[in-house]
């Protein structure tokens, strides 16, 4: 089991804003879309989080929030960041997690946040033939604009 | 009629197809051809082939990934045929109305003879809309 002391590690704090733990074995880690990558490579190689649950995205605004959510043995981690939405990239980690990759593609679809690196980008869960540039769970596609969209082309 | 029109007024074969269904209403499908309900005593066969039917069956909402091969299954039936629409969501949408990818219900897409509402329905449900759709046939003749 993970040692509750592993973040209060310093190496942690220098490159987590926030860690939040609100109960035993879940623990919440928000960092900057530059350090994701070493967090999470730290997470898998040292910490043994080699479970990827899912990523989830949301528009929380002008930025979109990105969460990757790992788990080993009862431990859950949260690793939350935020990427601007006028350039929304993100690094992938399928190399790290390769089940990452078809998070990763349904976060693209729904989201419109892009993962450079990723060898297999297609479209995943959204119906053939979609309009590339609607990201159905974006804010500025509210289900009126997308109707219109839709059915007027 | 034809000797064929007249052989095929009696023993529908159906396909059942599912445009998005979150399978309740398929296992409902499957409850009314299993021994309780035997729907097979009416001499309903479920076929794997949209050629050898003559009712589709549809549930689900109809999501605009699975429009075209709906349309497609059913262009391949022979005539007369007729659609089934199973459940709330292949009626009328239920909760997924208003969504961004699916049709609100087999019939923005295809015409249907019966509906059989319910969240799922019951087979005895299914049952009677199948028998609606023989009564129908036999009644025009």
């Amino acid at each position: 089991m993970t040692d509750p002391a592993v973040w209060r590690d310093p190496w942690l704090t220098e490159r987590a804003s926030a860690i939040t733990i609100p109960r035993d074995h879940r623990v919440f880690l928000t960092v900057a879309r530059a350090g994701v990558r070493e967090v999470l490579e730290w997470l898998v190689t040292v910490q043994g989080f080699t479970h990827i649950s899912t990523i989830t995205g949301s528009d929380v605004g002008s930025e979109l929030e990105v969460i990757y959510h790992l788990a080993h043995q009862a431990v859950v981690v949260s690793v939350r960041v935020l990427v601007p939405k006028d350039d929304p990239l993100l690094p992938t980690v399928i190399d790290l997690l390769p089940g990452a990759a078809f998070y990763e593609r349904e976060v693209q679809d729904l989201v419109g946040v892009v993962f450079p690196g990723n060898p297999a980008p297609a479209p995943l869960v959204l119906p053939d033939g979609w309009p590339r540039d609607i990201h159905p769970l974006r804010q500025e596609w509210p289900l009126t604009r997308i109707k219109e969209r839709l059915e007027g082309s | 009629m034809g000797l064929i029109e007249w052989a095929r007024k009696r023993s529908p074969w159906v396909l059942h197809f599912n445009a998005g269904s979150c399978n309740g209403c398929d296992v409902e499908i499957a409850a009314a051809f299993a021994p309780r309900y035997d729907l097979e005593r009416f001499g309903v066969l479920r076929r794997g082939s949209p050629r050898h039917a003559d009712f589709l069956i549809v549930t689900g909402p109809v999501t605009r990934q699975v429009k075209d091969r709906l349309l497609r299954i059913y262009e391949q039936m022979p005539s007369p045929k007729g659609v089934v629409a199973i459940g709330s969501c292949a009626v009328s949408g239920a909760p997924y109305t208003g969504s961004y990818n699916v049709y609100e219900g087999v019939d923005k897409v295809l015409p249907v003879d019966v509906y059989v509402s319910g969240c799922p329905p019951r087979p005895e449900a299914i049952i009677h809309g199948l028998l609606k759709c023989v009564e129908g046939r036999e009644a025009a003749g």
